[in-house]
């Protein structure tokens, strides 16, 4: 045994003396390399500076008429020089046409467009991340093949991108939620949001058999004052999915119309403790005497969750809202007392 | 050679074989990791950052309850609140646990935040000693303050845990500053990645010698006491290319107490912090892989490292040598309450990698180191040694140790470059290599004295002197 590990210690020996060499040179050259870097990023800050005043200058050069590239002469196609002008460009007052046109007169707009079709996944990404900040400019056909890319965060920075058009391409819609995984839903949803889809995107995802689709689509009809979309989630809040029966009568809530309150009435004794509470939450944002009555009943519901929202939306409806917890009191007296305080500090 | 002596020289040569063993393991397992994280951090790098919402779609933005257990805080607690109260995000909601604080610290927050008693019923899903009292600000209609008996920092986490009312809720100490931006930050992985992402870990910063105005950090700076600076060194390296890399692979058995985002409801259905443990952060990562396994869930346990939150280190050995003696128990029970996942292949990579890379190196780490100092000289004293060897043996682990550490430095200085200050690199690079005479043999005494005390079940949470954020070192 004691030969045998021996003989181990000096099988090892004559490895040690060559990994010390090594190693001993990796970290001189590391730490040479270390102080270098940090050398160079001295005067970072410094050549930053200057690097935001030539573009600054550009920019105001060309608000006066002159050509930007008679002042700065042909910059090269470098990524981080199209990152600065972009950065600059958001900052400034141009109109956005100016800003398109400014971007282009240097080439990088033609650089990022030829970009988008990279080989390499975060090239694509970062073109479209510059192109997004000039909507509208010319990208959209290689935006819709962009949303179905096989990187996911091409994907994403796509899907950002399209929440900014002005002109949305025509999409369809259960495609586009099919090429992300379910997780991301709710990103989606708040993305598609800005772009304040209609009932023609939004038809078939609520008429679809999947309750993700319809869940998504009661989401993205909780538009502000979209009328047209109460009876359509009014049929929602029947769903045999729970999911759906509680994002439509959020949606309701959101939309905020006098209409929606029969039907807030029938999910109010919805058998599913998650309808009730989302109907008490959503009751905050219809400011009228019927919203007051139901929440008034889920005040005594058997929930708590569904109680505690209930007296929470009772805050918000100032002095009536307080008469309402006053008749409740009694038997919820902590939530009331709560509820009271935040009443009168809204 | 007697009997005696050839059994103890068998048995040095023997301890030395596995020394050595150990240590071209260990130091293969951090190459691995190193690399590990240089991927994992180019990616995070060339990752486009992506706007959540925006005005009114921010009313979809998950709604994240911020737990901030408080024992004895008077000195940071107001601080560290302001800095709170200035996060950039829309759905907030400010929880402060005074843990039975025997200081101030209830009055502080009771007279800068004008509380006022409120009831507040709950459902309670945790179990957590019992609350003296509920407190709302009139100023701030966020923040909800509960007061109650002490139990000790995962109790008062439970209690919040308890009193949340949000999807997502982050812990963090009493004593740090956390960035506007990183709430956000934390936020977008839960939100935007492919896999259900339950927990997500941001970086922990040295906050001591930074230059704070507020409660805002507006410049980073390394302090000037040894002390301080050579922790700097470490929490770059251990949050770095430690949580990086082993996030990359989703076997991170560990999401710093200090500053962690979990899903509530996940958390509350494991039954929240356990309470007889000092090191109730890793457990709860631990238990939520575990748990997450069990179920045959596809899920992501994740650390990024944009996010930071900036924590007061101590500055005095004393206070320090506690610090990581807890921190030891703390992994040593960790290991302990969760040992059946260790090495299961039921567990994936965080039961075949993660825990056995904790338990073998981290945990017994000093146990090897300490008695390999002892056996070295056992052995340098009978003449048993091969002097040049071990000499060589000595110089190859100094390396190492000090590879790795300009490794991080070089990892932190392509990627987040927080210390602006060319004298701060390089007083982080001296450190690099300062740090392995007589620090590194002091912090491994620390641990091993840690890990005994874990055996005799002896050791409390510590005494942590606090200074106001505000101090000359500041």
């Amino acid at each position: 045994m004691i030969e045998l590990l021996q003989n181990f210690q000096k099988g090892i020996e004559p490895f040690v003396v060559p990994l010390v060499i090594a190693l001993a040179g990796l970290l001189f050259f590391m730490t040479v390399f270390y102080v270098l870097v940090t050398l160079f990023h001295v005067n970072q800050r410094r050549r930053l500076k200057k690097k935001r005043l030539s573009w600054q200058k550009a920019i105001r050069k060309y608000r006066q008429g002159s050509n930007p590239k008679e002042i700065l002469g042909d910059r090269d196609l470098h990524a981080g020089h199209r990152d600065d002008l972009v950065e600059e460009l958001r900052l400034s007052s141009l109109p956005p046409a100016s800003k398109l046109e400014l971007y282009r007169s240097f080439g990088y707009y033609d650089r990022d467009f030829s970009e988008l079709s990279s080989k390499t996944w975060w090239k694509r990404g970062q073109a479209l991340n510059r192109l997004k900040r000039f909507p509208d400019s010319g990208f959209q056909n290689e935006l819709k093949s962009l949303l179905y890319d096989s990187s996911h965060e091409v994907r994403l920075v796509a899907l950002d991108a399209l929440s900014r058009l002005k002109k949305v391409p025509k999409l369809d819609p259960i495609e586009l939620f099919e090429s992300f995984r379910e997780e991301l839903d709710s990103f989606l949803v708040i993305k598609l949001l800005y772009l304040k889809p209609g009932m023609r995107f939004i038809e078939p995802l609520v008429n679809s058999e999947k309750q993700r689709f319809r869940r998504c689509g009661a989401v993205l009809m909780g538009q502000p004052n979209k009328v047209s979309f109460v009876p359509v989630l009014k049929k929602l809040t029947v769903d045999e999915k729970v999911s759906v029966r509680t994002k439509a009568t959020e949606s309701l809530g959101k939309i905020g119309e006098k209409q929606s309150i029969p039907a807030m009435e029938r999910t109010s004794k919805d058998k599913n403790p998650a309808v009730r509470e989302a109907t008490a939450k959503s009751l905050r944002k219809i400011r009228e005497e019927g919203s007051l009555k139901v929440l008034g009943k889920l005040a005594e519901d058997d929930d708590f969750l569904t109680r505690l929202a209930a007296f929470q939306s009772l805050t918000y409806f100032g002095e009536e809202g307080r008469e309402v917890i006053g008749d409740h009191w009694s038997n919820n007296r902590e939530l009331a007392r709560e509820a009271i305080f935040e009443s009168y500090q809204r | 050679m007697n009997i005696s002596n050839d059994i103890l020289f068998g048995f040095v040569l023997f301890y030395n074989s596995l020394v050595l063993l150990y240590f071209f393991s260990i130091n293969t397992g951090y190459m691995i990791l190193l690399a590990l994280s240089g991927f994992e951090l180019r990616f995070h790098l060339k990752r486009r950052r992506t706007t959540i919402c925006q005005e009114e779609t921010c009313e979809l933005a998950p709604e994240v309850a911020i737990l901030v257990p408080a024992y004895n805080e008077e000195q940071t607690i107001s601080s560290s609140l302001s800095s709170l109260q200035e996060l950039d995000y829309p759905n907030l909601e400010l929880i402060v646990v005074n843990d039975g604080s025997s200081d101030e610290t209830l009055k502080e927050i009771k007279e800068k935040f004008k509380l006022i008693p409120v009831a507040r019923e709950v459902e309670e899903t945790v179990e957590c000693e019992k609350v003296k009292g509920v407190y709302k600000s009139v100023s701030d209609e966020r923040l909800l303050v509960v007061d109650k008996e002490n139990g000790g920092k995962a109790d008062a986490l439970n209690a919040g845990l308890n009193y949340s009312r949000s999807e997502l809720f982050l812990a963090i100490d009493a004593d740090s500053l956390v960035e506007k931006e990183s709430l956000y930050r934390l936020v977008e992985p839960y939100m935007t990645r492919e896999t259900n992402v339950v927990g997500i870990g941001g970086i922990v910063r040295v906050a001591n010698g930074c230059r704070i105005e507020g409660s805002e950090v507006k410049e980073a700076r390394t302090p000037g006491k040894l002390l301080p600076l050579i922790q700097v060194m470490e929490y770059i390296r251990a949050f770095l290319f430690g949580r990086t890399g082993w996030s990359r692979i989703n076997s991170l058995p560990i999401i710093s107490g200090a500053f962690g985002l979990f899903k509530t409801d996940l958390v509350r259905q494991i039954g929240g912090y356990r309470t007889d443990t000092v090191g109730e952060d890793m457990d709860l990562v631990v238990r939520l892989h575990k748990h997450l396994r069990n179920k045959g869930e596809d899920y992501e346990i994740s650390f990024i490292p944009d996010p930071v939150c900036w924590t007061q280190v101590p500055s005095s050995r004393k206070v320090l040598s506690r610090q990581r003696n807890r921190w030891q128990r703390g992994l040593a029970e960790a290991l302990t309450y969760n040992w059946k996942m260790i090495g299961n292949p039921k567990y994936g990579s965080i039961g075949l990698l993660g825990l056995p890379f904790f338990f073998l190196f981290e945990l017994l780490g000093p146990v090897v180191e300490i008695s390999g100092y002892a056996v070295f000289l056992v052995s340098f004293f009978l003449g048993w040694i091969n002097l040049p060897f071990a000499i060589l043996f000595i110089t190859l682990a100094l390396l190492y140790g000090i590879l790795l550490s300009v490794s991080s430095l070089l990892l932190e200085e392509f990627t987040l470059k927080r210390y602006k200050n060319p004298f701060d690199r390089v007083k982080l690079l001296g450190m690099a290599f300062l740090e392995n005479f007589g620090y590194r043999q002091l912090h491994a005494l620390w641990r091993l004295k840690g890990l005994i005390d874990f055996f005799r079940k002896s050791g409390s949470w510590g005494e942590m002197t606090r200074e106001s954020m505000e101090s000359k070192d500041n």
